[in-house]
């Protein structure tokens, strides 16, 4: 059907044949004049150091836009600022506090409710400050809030037990089966 | 009272007329398939303009239909420019060796397409004796004989070169020609299309939230 279609549309170009043969000589001609017209001015265009054509002003538009698109494309439009190091140097202590075993307990069991051995004045903590389930002796390592780097240990209730502040460094994980004790350690904590 | 014409076809005019049946029906069908040869030469022709002027409406550079056939007829004229070089350059080369072939041998107007048939087969069409008449129709009764086999002139080595040159040149120039008025046609195509405005599918108490001014209308009146 289609094809019906295109022949009979191809009949009609044949029977309009004569008028498109004779619009074309006419376009013919007077594009020869165009195109001689058009070689003399980019001649002199050319000669005058130019480009053959004159830049259309449509297509100069478009290229600043293309530009325009490449530029956007290449630099982000908000650059993200470079994150700034703190002014000083940045150093990570860490607090090593050991767990000092009370009399009459075993070596490594850590006591249930260590704050009932303390004074009655001393149980509990003020108002807002983290609890800490093991009392003193236990590091805890605290969210700082502020971001400065240097961390800040908040101030223990009982006071500075002891702790030393050694500056950090990498603890190498032990291997070696030697230096290793096995302990069993049997329901209710004591060793076999 | 009636007249009655007698008819009769004798064996050899039935003979012709169906010889003659069938010569019209290859006749219509080539054209038919020559018509479908430029209407799709065309088209693929009018693609180019499409290319040309892409840019400058997806860009929303060219703003009115004006604007459009102006630069769509620049764009036009420069690739015109640009395709018709080839055929001018061998119009040019054609020219140059004309010049020389009439320095050459002194004649400046001989029948170089004349010559160049002599490259040809040819036939004598002029014997009358090879055509009848057949209601009023001068058809052809039999195959001319040969006037002319293909042979080879020294002296005609200008035509030789120069007819080549020139039908080819004309030929490829009156393609461009075809291709320069599919994309003028298509660009007015185009004009009308790319800023058409269309209700096609539009009607005014269907589509409520394409009508804006009657929204705002409606909000003002309550106000």
């Amino acid at each position: 059907m289609k094809f019906l279609r295109e022949f009979g549309l191809g009949l009609v170009y044949i029977i309009l044949l004569p008028v498109l043969l004779a619009v074309l000589l006419i376009v013919g001609v007077v594009m020869v004049f165009v195109w001689i017209v058009m070689f003399f001015k980019g001649c002199i265009r050319f000669f005058k150091g130019d480009s053959f054509f004159a830049p259309l002003p449509e297509d100069e538009q478009v290229e600043k836009i293309k530009a325009e698109e490449l530029r956007r494309k290449t630099e982000p439009e908000n650059p993200t600022p470079a994150p700034t190091q703190p002014a000083g140097p940045s150093q990570v202590y860490v607090q090593n506090n050991y767990y000092q075993p009370q009399p009459g307990q075993p070596n490594g069991q850590i006591p249930q409710n260590p704050q009932q051995n303390l004074p009655p004045f001393q149980q509990g903590y003020p108002q807002g400050y983290p609890q800490q389930p093991y009392g003193n002796g236990i590091p805890q390592q605290q969210p700082y809030p502020y971001g400065s780097g240097i961390p800040q240990q908040p101030q223990h209730p009982y006071g500075n037990q002891g702790a030393e502040q050694i500056p950090y460094s990498e603890p190498a994980p032990e291997t070696d089966p030697s230096k290793m004790i096995e302990v069993n350690v049997t329901e209710g904590g004591k060793e076999e | 009272m009636r007249h009655y014409v007698e008819f009769a076809l004798s064996e050899n005019d039935k003979r012709l007329l169906f010889i003659l049946l069938i010569v019209f029906l290859i006749i219509f069908l080539l054209l038919g398939l020559i018509g479908v040869l430029i209407r799709s030469v065309s088209k693929v022709f009018s693609k180019r303009i499409d290319y040309e002027i892409h840019e400058a409406v997806t860009n929303r550079v060219i703003t009115t239909p004006e604007q459009l056939k102006k630069y769509g007829i620049a764009k036009n004229n420069r690739l015109f420019f640009k395709q018709a070089i080839p055929p001018f350059l061998i119009l040019a080369v054609s020219l140059l060796m004309y010049l020389i072939y009439s320095f050459a041998t002194g004649i400046w107007a001989e029948d170089y397409f004349g010559h160049f048939s002599s490259l040809l087969y040819t036939w004598d069409w002029g014997d009358p004796e090879n055509f009848a008449e057949f209601w009023g129709l001068t058809l052809l009764r039999r195959w001319p004989p040969l006037a002319n086999e293909p042979h080879f002139v020294a002296e005609y080595w200008g035509a030789y070169i120069l007819v080549p040159l020139w039908l080819t040149a004309i030929g490829y120039y009156l393609i461009i020609i075809q291709a320069y008025v599919s994309r003028a046609m298509m660009l007015e195509k185009r004009t009308h299309t790319v800023f058409e405005k269309s209700l096609e599918d539009f009607n005014y108490f269907n589509d409520k939230k394409d009508a804006p001014a009657q929204d705002a209308q409606s909000s003002t009146e309550k106000k």
